[in-house]
């Protein structure tokens, strides 16, 4: 049997940090997640629409899209996907094309029955926010 | 502003069939290509038995109530000045390809802060052995109310 998840329970440290992720946004990225997620909202694939109807400055990724990408760093970290089980985060800063954001994650504290919870967020290269105030609580073995 | 009325609108239940090609291509265009969401040979020879869904796909198969929100015309949401504020998923179990879901929701809250208009959608997804698989929670932020 394939063994999915490497850590265990006893082996993590309040304040452990879960190895970043990072991905520059791209706008083919929107259109493939429209495509994905049946989310066709024209502010994430059409810069006409994006800049003169919803003023932004450009197409922006979907905000679920951006929370994937963070579900991936912490699944990267556990193994076994089906060890997340909570994920939150709010939806704070707008990424648009060519823009780098980096996933990360930090033990806050550990809990009865195997439970791990963590901080989970996202942030640009520059450091302006992206995802904030995430959880994430996992189970390990 | 949006009508406070709408507050407990129920949503489904819908219906939603897990497609393993749709699985795949969640977790591609996730950025994500670990090989229990997409190689069978390999996910046999785990506990699993076969490929599962990114938690994420939840956004696809837990989060069709919260669509309907933004589309029904009777709440008249204006969806170019709406942005998805905050999002919360609890799993419970994995999905599988086949796997039948059965979505139920409702508009758990309607506030304002500001000039701006929060809409909350909370739903529950249960496969076909009435398994809770995933509660989720979105909100919705409408700017200039």
């Amino acid at each position: 049997m394939t063994e999915l998840t490497s850590l265990k329970y006893d082996d993590i440290q309040v304040g452990q940090e879960v190895p970043a992720f990072t991905h520059k946004f791209d706008r083919m990225d929107a259109i493939i997640y429209a495509g994905a997620s049946g989310d066709f909202n024209p502010i994430h694939t059409n810069p006409f629409f994006a800049k003169e109807v919803a003023m932004l400055p450009d197409v922006i990724a979907h905000g679920l899209f951006n929370m994937a990408l963070l579900g991936k760093t912490v699944v990267d970290w556990i193994g076994d996907p089906g060890y997340l089980k909570k994920l939150s985060c709010q939806f704070r800063g707008m990424v648009i094309p060519e823009q780098t954001v980096i996933f990360k994650g930090k033990v806050r504290e550990k809990l009865e029955g195997n439970l791990v919870v963590l901080d989970v967020w996202a942030e640009k290269d520059d450091g302006s926010e992206v995802l904030k105030g995430g959880e994430a609580t996992v189970y390990l073995p | 502003m949006v009508d406070h009325k709408w507050i407990g609108k129920a949503y489904g239940p819908l219906k939603y069939e897990i497609g393993r090609e749709k699985m795949r291509e969640y977790a591609s265009a996730a950025k994500d290509e670990r090989p229990i969401y997409h190689d069978e040979e390999f996910s046999r020879g785990t506990k699993y038995g076969d490929i599962i869904g990114m938690p994420n796909f939840a956004a696809v198969y837990a989060l069709r109530g919260a669509g309907m929100v933004l589309l029904d015309p009777e709440v008249k949401l204006n969806l170019a000045m709406l942005v998805h504020g905050a999002q919360e998923f609890e799993w419970f179990t994995v999905v599988k390809p086949n796997d039948i879901i059965v979505e139920t929701g409702k508009i758990a809250d309607i506030y304002e802060k500001g000039n701006l208009d929060f809409v909350v959608y909370e739903g529950e997804a249960k496969n076909q052995r009435d398994e809770l698989v995933c509660r989720s929670r979105a909100t919705f932020i409408i700017r200039g109310g």
